[in-house]
C-alpha cells in the first residue's frame, strides 16, 4: 500500500505543511520559533501553528480505529487517519478563529484603557 | 524510602501469582490405571453376566496428519479424491477438538480422553513422559506392539509404550517435504512385515505448510494427495493383512484445524474442526458415509479402547461413538456404554466426592433394566428395549461429563476478589509510598499480605471463611485501603503534581506528558481485546511518536536555550504579522546551531529508520498476522547464503558497537562468544559457513558462548580491567547481555539485535531532555516494541520454544524455562539494561533512584491491576481462554521480569556511596 501512504503523506503535507510553507518559507529558524510556546505572531502564524498541530493530532488519533476487529470496510489504512486529519484540520481552523477573536479584543480592550 | 516501595512491589507480585493459580487452577489428574480385572469386576457386578472386553480389530493404523482440518477432507473438490471414496464406504465424522489447539495437548487428547486445562500448555513446554492412564500404557500392558513413526512430542510422551519408534524432529519449519518422507519411507518394511497391533504415523508436512503459507497456498494440494497416496496404499496392505477372523482398522484424523493465516492454537471454527475417519476393511452392514453431527475429538479414546478390547483410560471424559459399535450387535453396545459408564463415575467420585450420588440412583435403574434385558432370551430381547436403555446410559454419561467439566471453568469468586483487593492495595500504597510512605500502613499491608497468602494457598478455597484469621487481615486489608483513601485526600493531588512535575523538568514537558499519556492509554486499549490481540500495533505507535516528540523537544529546548528572549516573544506586542527573527543574535550562533539540529535530525532519522525495520521484520498480533514479512523471505531455502551473510554482518556490526566500550580481552572474549554462535547456527544448518559438518545440534559452540558470556562478566571484577573511567559495570553487563541474546535468537532475528545495539549506541551519545525516570519510560516502551518485533504477540502459540533447548542436550525443567524466559523476553531485558548504562551517565542521586523505581513499579502495576480488575468481571467471556488468560500470563511474566530488573536498582540505592 505505497501509494495510499503516498497519497495520505500528500494530504497531511498539504493540510499540516503547505499552509506554513506559504507563510513562513524555507528559513528553519521562523518554523521553529512559530512552532515553540507562544512564538507564534497573532495572525496567520498562529492559524498556522493551530491547525498544523491539531491536524497531525487528529492523523494521529485517527489511527486507532484501525486494530479493532469490527471488519469494517474503513478500516483500512490509511481512510480513517486521512478522516482524523481532515476532522483535526477543520477544528484546528475553527479553534484559530476563535482565538483570533478573542486575543484580538482582548488586545483592543488593552488599548482602549 | 526505597526499600517501603521495593516491599509493596513485592507483596504486588506475590498477590499476582496468587491470583493466576486461583484463575487457572492446576487440574487433578486421577492418578490409577484402570486393569481388565477391575474393570469386569465392576460391571459384572453391576450387571450380571454382561459380555467382558472383546477385541473387535486385529491391526489398526492411526493417521495422524497436523494440521488436517475438516474441509480439507470434506468439501466436494478435495484433492484427497480416494481418501473420500473410502470414507464413503465406511464411517467419518467431523470432530471438534478443545482448545489450546496446539499438537502437544492434541496429542495427550487423543490418547487419555482427558480435556486439558490452560495450564496443561505452560507445564507441558518441556513434554515429559506421561505418567498417567493412556491407550498406549493399556496396550503394553496388555502386550500388543505399538509402533510409532513421526513427530517426536510422541516420543517424549510415550516412549515407553513403543515396540520400534522413529521420531523425525519438527526443527525447520521450512521443511515440509523430508519430515513426511522420513514416515513414510517406513510403511513398505512395516506393512509387509505386518508385526504390529497399533500403527501410528504422525505427518508434520501440512502444519508446517500452513505456518509457511497458508491453507491457501498452491503447497496444500499437493501434499494432500500425497497423504491420500499414503492413506490409500495403508488401506490397501491392510486389507491383504487381514487374517485370524478379525478385520483392520485404519482411522484418519487430524490433532487440529489450521486458521485461515494458517496458525492454530486459538478455537476459531477452523482451527478446532478436524476430520475423524474410521474405514474398516470389513463392509459395514449399515451404511455410514459422513455423518453430519459434531462430536468431540476426545471421543474417539473410549470407542478405540472398545474396539481394541482394552480397558478405557481413567482419565477419559469422552463418549462412546454409537455409529462405530453399532457394528458389533446390541449386547456388545451396551457392555461397551455400561463400561465407559462405569470409568466416567469412577472419575466424577475422584474428582468431587460426592457428586456422583445423584446421577448414581438413575444409573443403577438403568443397571437393573439392563440386567433385566440380558436375562432374556435373544429371541425375546426387543431392540426398543435396548434403544431404551442406551438412551439412559447416555444420559447418565452425559450429566457426568457436565459435572466435570462445569468444575473445569468455575472460578472460586471470593478468592479472585480478595487477590484483586490485594493487588489494588499494593498498586494504591505504592503510589503514595513515594514520598512519605506511613510506615504502620505497610507493616500491616505486608503482614496482612502473608496470612492471606498463606491461608489461600493452603486451603485451595476460602469458602468457609474459616476461622477469625481470615476475616481480620481482609478487615486490615480494608483498613489499609481505607487509610489510604484518607490519606490520598490529603496527598494525592500533591503527590500526582509532583511525579508530574519532576518528569516535566528539562523542557521534556512534552515527551514527559506523552510519556504519562501514552501509558495511561494503554492501559485503557488492554479492555478492549482486539487491542490485545494488536498489542505489538500501539507499542510501535507510542514508541515511534514519542521518537518524534522527543526530537521536537530537544530542538525546541536548544531554541530557547539560545534566545532566551524567545520566551518574551509573544504576540500581545506584536501588531506586524510577519516578523523576523533578530538578525544579529541568529548570525552568530546560526553554524553550530543548525549543525546540532541537523544532528538530532539525523539521530532520529536512525532511530526511526531502525524501528521501521524492526516492525516489518516479523509479522505478528492476529489480523496481518498472514502478510509475508521480512523474516518469510530470508528463511526460505534458496536464500540461505544471503541470511548467512547478513547474519555475520549484524554480528560484526554488533561488535564494533560495542568494541567501543570494552578493553581488548573483552572485545575478543565477545567476539569469540558471537563467533561461537554463528558456528552453532552453521553446525544446525540453518546458515552456511564453510568447512564445518552439518546436522548436530550445535551444542559446543552454543556453550562455549555461554562460556565467552561468563567470562565477559567475570573479567570487569579482575585487576586492570577498569581502563576506561567512564565506562560502568552496567555497560559490560549489557554487552555480555547481548552476546547471550543473539544466542538465544533464532539466526534470522540476530539482526534485530543489530538493529536494536545500532538505536542504543545512537540514544547512549545523545542527550536526554528527559528526567531519568521519565527516561524510565521511554526505555521501557522501546523494550516493549522490541519484545513484539522479535515475533512475540499475546498468543501462547508464538513462544519460541526452540530457544530453551539452546545449548542443552535434553530436557531439563530449570535451565530450559530460564532460557525461554530470558528468550522471550529478551527485547525488555535488553533495553533495560540499556537504561541502567544511560542511568550511569546522568549521575542520579538518591532521589532519582528512588523516583526511576518508583516509575517503573507504577508502570508496571498500573495495567496489571486494571487488567486483573477486567478479566475477573469478564470472566466467562469467550475469549477468555484465548486472549485474556494469555495476556495474564504475559503480563505476569512482564512483571516478574521488570521486578527483577529494578532489583539493581535498590541495590544501586543502597551500596551508592560518594
Amino acid at each position: 500500500n505505497i501509494s495510499q501512504t503516498f497519497h495520505f503523506g500528500a494530504l497531511l503535507a498539504s493540510t499540516a505543511v503547505f499552509p506554513g510553507l506559504c507563510i513562513l518559507g524555507l528559513n528553519v529558524s521562523n518554523w521553529i520559533r512559530v512552532f515553540s510556546q507562544n512564538g507564534a505572531d497573532l495572525g496567520p502564524e498562529s492559524v498556522i501553528q493551530i491547525s498544523a498541530v491539531s491536524s497531525i493530532v487528529g492523523a494521529w488519533v485517527g489511527a486507532f480505529p484501525i486494530p479493532l476487529d469490527w471488519d469494517r470496510d474503513w478500516q483500512e489504512w490509511p481512510i480513517t487517519c486521512m478522516v482524523g486529519n481532515l476532522l483535526g484540520y477543520m477544528t484546528g481552523l475553527v479553534i484559530s478563529a476563535i482565538h483570533l477573536c478573542v486575543r484580538y479584543n482582548q488586545l483592543r480592550k488593552h488599548k482602549v484603557t | 524510602m526505597a526499600a517501603w516501595s521495593f516491599w509493596i512491589f513485592t507483596t504486588a507480585v506475590i498477590w499476582f501469582a496468587i491470583f493466576l493459580t486461583y484463575f487457572m487452577p492446576v487440574k487433578k489428574e486421577f492418578i490409577g490405571i484402570s486393569t481388565p480385572e477391575t474393570v469386569l469386576e465392576q460391571s459384572g457386578s453391576l450387571v450380571p453376566g454382561v459380555s467382558p472386553l472383546k477385541r473387535h480389530y486385529n491391526k489398526t493404523v492411526l493417521v495422524l496428519i497436523d494440521a488436517l482440518r475438516a474441509d480439507f477432507l470434506f468439501s466436494p473438490d478435495t484433492p484427497m479424491s480416494m481418501t473420500k471414496k473410502l470414507v464413503s464406504q465406511n464411517l467419518a465424522l467431523v470432530a471438534k477438538a478443545h482448545t489450546p489447539t496446539v499438537t502437544l495437548p492434541r496429542i495427550k487428547a487423543l490418547m487419555t480422553g482427558s480435556v486439558p486445562g490452560f495450564v496443561d500448555v505452560i507445564l507441558n513446554f518441556g513434554s515429559t513422559k506421561y505418567e498417567g492412564d493412556n491407550i498406549l500404557a493399556q496396550m503394553s500392558r496388555a502386550g500388543r506392539r505399538v509402533v510409532f513413526f513421526g513427530d517426536d512430542t510422541w516420543i517424549k510422551l510415550f516412549s515407553d509404550h513403543f515396540t520400534r519408534y522413529e521420531g523425525t524432529t519438527s526443527f525447520f519449519v521450512t521443511d515440509y517435504t523430508e519430515v513426511d518422507n522420513n514416515v513414510t519411507r517406513h510403511l513398505p518394511l512395516e506393512l509387509s512385515a505386518g508385526d504390529f497391533d497399533l500403527l501410528i504415523l504422525h505427518y508434520l508436512g501440512l502444519d508446517h505448510i500452513g505456518h509457511l503459507a497458508g491453507p491457501n497456498s498452491p503447497l496444500v494440494p499437493p501434499k494432500l494427495r500425497e497423504m491420500d497416496e499414503v492413506i490409500d496404499t495403508v488401506y490397501r496392505s491392510l486389507t491383504k493383512l487381514q487374517g485370524e477372523g478379525l478385520p483392520n482398522l485404519l482411522i484418519v484424523c487430524g490433532d487440529h484445524g489450521m486458521s485461515d493465516q494458517g496458525s492454530h492454537g486459538g478455537a476459531s471454527y477452523s482451527e478446532t474442526r478436524v476430520p475423524l475417519a474410521f474405514l474398516s476393511t470389513q463392509h459395514r452392514s449399515s451404511t455410514g458415509g459422513v455423518v453430519e453431527s459434531e462430536v468431540d475429538q476426545i471421543d474417539l479414546v473410549p470407542t478405540l479402547s472398545e474396539l481394541l478390547g482394552l480397558p478405557i483410560p481413567s482419565n477419559n471424559l469422552g463418549h462412546l461413538l454409537m455409529d462405530m459399535v453399532q457394528e458389533q450387535g446390541a449386547e456388545e453396545q451396551l457392555a461397551s456404554l455400561l463400561r465407559n459408564t462405569i470409568q466416567l463415575l469412577n472419575l466424577l467420585r475422584e474428582d468431587q466426592p460426592g457428586a456422583d450420588s445423584e446421577v448414581r440412583g438413575f444409573f443403577h435403574s438403568t443397571c437393573e433394566l439392563h440386567s433385566k434385558w440380558l436375562s432374556l432370551t435373544p429371541q425375546e430381547r426387543s431392540s426398543a428395549m435396548a434403544h431404551q436403555i442406551q438412551i439412559k446410559y447416555n444420559e447418565v454419561i452425559t450429566m457426568a461429563t457436565s459435572t466435570i467439566t462445569k468444575k473445569l471453568t468455575t472460578y472460586d469468586l471470593p478468592a479472585l476478589i480478595t487477590c484483586v483487593i490485594g493487588l489494588w492495595t499494593a498498586a494504591i500504597l505504592l503510589l503514595l509510598s513515594q514520598q512519605s510512605p506511613v510506615r504502620w500502613v505497610v507493616m500491616v499491608h505486608v503482614i496482612s499480605t502473608l496470612y492471606l497468602v498463606g491461608h489461600l494457598t493452603q486451603f485451595q478455597s476460602v469458602w468457609p471463611f474459616s476461622g477469625s484469621g481470615y476475616l481480620i487481615s481482609v478487615a486490615s486489608l480494608m483498613l489499609v485501603l481505607s487509610t489510604i483513601a484518607l490519606q490520598a485526600k490529603k496527598t494525592m493531588k500533591d503527590q500526582v503534581l509532583e511525579w508530574m512535575r519532576s518528569s516535566f523538568y528539562g523542557g521534556g514537558s512534552l515527551c514527559g506528558g506523552f510519556l504519562i499519556a501514552g501509558t495511561l492509554l494503554h492501559t485503557v486499549s488492554l479492555l478492549s481485546s482486539s487491542y490485545v490481540e494488536e498489542e505489538h500495533q500501539t507499542w510501535y505507535f507510542l514508541s515511534t511518536t514519542i521518537h518524534i516528540l522527543h526530537l521536537m523537544s530537544v530542538i525546541l529546548t536548544m531554541n530557547t536555550n539560545q534566545h532566551p528572549c524567545n520566551a518574551s516573544f509573544n504576540s500581545s506586542t506584536s501588531n506586524h504579522f510577519l516578523r523576523s527573527c533578530p538578525k544579529s543574535d541568529v548570525e552568530s550562533d546560526q553554524g553550530s546551531h543548525s549543525d546540532k539540529i541537523r544532528q538530532e535530525v539525523l539521530n532520529t532519522a536512525v532511530l526511526l529508520l531502525a524501528a521501521r525495520l524492526m516492525r516489518s521484520w516479523n509479522q505478528t498480533g492476529n489480523k496481518w498476522l498472514h502478510l509475508p514479512d521480512i523474516v518469510d523471505w530470508l528463511i526460505l531455502a534458496d536464500n540461505r547464503i544471503l541470511l548467512s551473510v547478513l547474519v555475520a554482518v549484524s554480528l560484526l556490526l554488533i561488535l564494533v558497537l560495542q568494541s567501543r566500550r570494552l578493553t581488548w580481552v573483552q572485545t575478543i572474549l565477545s567476539a569469540t562468544g558471537l563467533f561461537c554462535v554463528f558456528w552453532s547456527r552453521a553446525s544446525t544448518g540453518a546458515l552456511f559457513l564453510p568447512f564445518v559438518p552439518q546436522m548436530d545440534r550445535g551444542i559446543l559452540p552454543a556453550r562455549l558462548s555461554f562460556l565467552c558470556v561468563f567470562l565477559v562478566l567475570v573479567s570487569q571484577f579482575l585487576p586492570g580491567q577498569t581502563s576506561r573511567p567512564s565506562v560502568g559495570h552496567m555497560d559490560i553487563c549489557l554487552s555480555a547481555w547481548t552476546v547471550l541474546h543473539v544466542l538465544l535468537m533464532r539466526p534470522h532475528n540476530t539482526v534485530l539485535v543489530a538493529f536494536m545495539t545500532v538505536q542504543q549506541s545512537v540514544l547512549c551519545g545523545c542527550k536526554l531532555v528527559l528526567s531519568p525516570s521519565a527516561a524510565a519510560v521511554f526505555y521501557v516502551w522501546m523494550g516493549r516494541a522490541a519484545f513484539f518485533s522479535q515475533g512475540n504477540s499475546n498468543s501462547i502459540a508464538t513462544v519460541d520454544v526452540g530457544a530453551g533447548y539452546v545449548g542443552q542436550e535434553d530436557y531439563n525443567a530449570f535451565p530450559v524455562a530460564f532460557l525461554l524466559g530470558l528468550a522471550t523476553y529478551a527485547g525488555p531485558i535488553y533495553w533495560f539494561m540499556a537504561f541502567l548504562a544511560k542511568l550511569n551517565t546522568l549521575n542520579p542521586s538518591h532521589r532519582d533512584l528512588h523516583q526511576v523505581y518508583f516509575t517503573v513499579a507504577v508502570t508496571c502495576l498500573l495495567s496489571m491491576v486494571v487488567y486483573a480488575a477486567f478479566v475477573v468481571t469478564e470472566r466467562y467471556h469467550l475469549f477468555v481462554w484465548t486472549v485474556f488468560l494469555p495476556k495474564l500470563l504475559y503480563l505476569g511474566m512482564d512483571l516478574v521480569i521488570y521486578y527483577l530488573l529494578s532489583v539493581i536498582l535498590v541495590l544501586k540505592y543502597y551500596l551508592w556511596c560518594e
